[in-house]
């Protein structure tokens, strides 16, 4: 009893991560520290409707920059939040950049 | 049942848990008040809105008292369930205080609640005036393998193209290193997180996977910037060391015999 009670919660400490690696990464639970997946953006910068922008430095907006969080989401919500009169919201990950409407 | 465990290990895996413990709470305060104050906050359950500084408070403050509870063997079982729950609290309120120490420290907490972690070496003990040489083996099996889990994973996380071109430690490193440094880094890294995975369960390698754990560990805090979640990881793995070394008394003796080599030259030195 108590050994087939071990083996299920053994069993559960892999199936989690197994199941996490089999996401597209990085995923949470997969204790997938440090491999290098994922991207977090480097700049955040709210358009206004004449054309004015407001760029946002990500180190004074986000407390920890985890990769596997949905960024354009939270960041246009934020920014659009933050300067009422913004139409997009134009996120730089690396080279690539998004324009989101607020 | 399950046999029973040598429940001095078990004390000093409680008494390194606690450290972490604090040092986590430490860490969640610097993540969690700026999203309780001017910083994008994503709690989990977004009915819950974001988190308030009363609640970082609390989180904080619960979880340094229940950590130095924890080191101290005060309440010990209460300690580390409180711990627990603290842990999982600044989980559930903030998406940005995810990591995988702050889950290991969750469930290092909740497993230590059902191996009698004030057994030994603890306050309980002394004013329960009496000591349990042994504690139930099932929780600390849990421990074991958990950590082999966090290795093996760790390990295959990382062979991907990214890590494996050695781009990704030098980043975070405080001292850059020259070529071909990192990809020697990132290659060794793997191999070692594999060999602690299994290692650290066989008698014959046992003793080298623990000195080399520890010293992994204390090369990647010292290495890296932002040190302090990393040390916390750190005890949080060194931490069942212990456990590896009492769980085979072939294993124990090699250690007994160090130690008393240890005491016998350094007395004979001081004379």
């Amino acid at each position: 009893m108590w050994k087939a009670a071990l083996g299920a919660c053994i069993a559960a400490q892999l199936a989690v991560p197994a199941i996490a690696a089999l996401q597209p990464p990085p995923a949470r639970l997969g204790w997938q520290m440090y491999s290098g997946v994922g991207s977090v953006p480097d700049l955040a910068t709210a358009v206004m409707a004449d054309g004015t922008t407001h760029p946002a430095s990500l180190d004074d907006i986000i407390a920890n920059p985890r990769p596997e969080l949905d960024w354009s989401t939270y960041l246009t919500r934020y920014m659009c939040l933050k300067y009422p009169g913004a139409v997009t919201v134009r996120i730089e990950t690396g080279a690539s950049r998004e324009a989101h409407a607020c | 049942m399950l046999t029973r465990f040598d429940a001095r290990s078990v004390a000093v895996t409680r008494i390194l848990v606690g450290i972490a413990a604090v040092l986590l709470a430490v860490e969640d305060y610097g993540l969690l008040m700026p999203a309780a104050t001017d910083h994008i906050a994503i709690p989990l359950f977004e009915a819950w809105g974001a988190v308030t500084p009363l609640e970082v408070w609390t989180i904080v403050i619960v979880s340094v008292v229940a950590g130095i509870l924890l080191s101290v063997g005060l309440f010990s079982r209460t300690a580390a369930a409180v711990a627990a729950l603290s842990s999982l609290a600044a989980l559930l309120v903030e998406q940005q205080t995810y990591s995988s120490h702050q889950v290991l420290a969750t469930l290092m907490c909740f497993y230590l609640v059902f191996a009698d972690p004030g057994a030994r070496f603890s306050l309980d003990s002394r004013i329960r005036g009496s000591v349990r040489q042994s504690v139930s083996r099932f929780p600390v099996t849990l421990m074991l393998t958990q950590v082999s889990v966090v290795y093996l994973f760790a390990a295959i996380s990382k062979l991907n193209p990214v890590y494996l071109a050695g781009t990704v430690m030098p980043t975070a490193m405080i001292v850059p290193l020259p070529q071909p440094l990192p990809l020697l880094f990132a290659v060794s890294s793997i191999g070692l997180e594999l060999f602690l995975a299994f290692a650290l369960w066989f008698r014959r390698t046992t003793t080298i996977a623990i000195i080399l754990g520890v010293g992994f560990h204390f090369v990647i805090a010292a290495m890296l910037h932002n040190p302090l979640p990393l040390w916390s990881f750190g005890l949080l793995m060194a931490s069942t060391y212990p456990l590896f070394i009492a769980r085979d008394p072939g294993v124990l003796r090699q250690w007994a015999d160090a130690y008393a080599y240890a005491r016998r030259t350094r007395l004979g030195a001081s004379r």
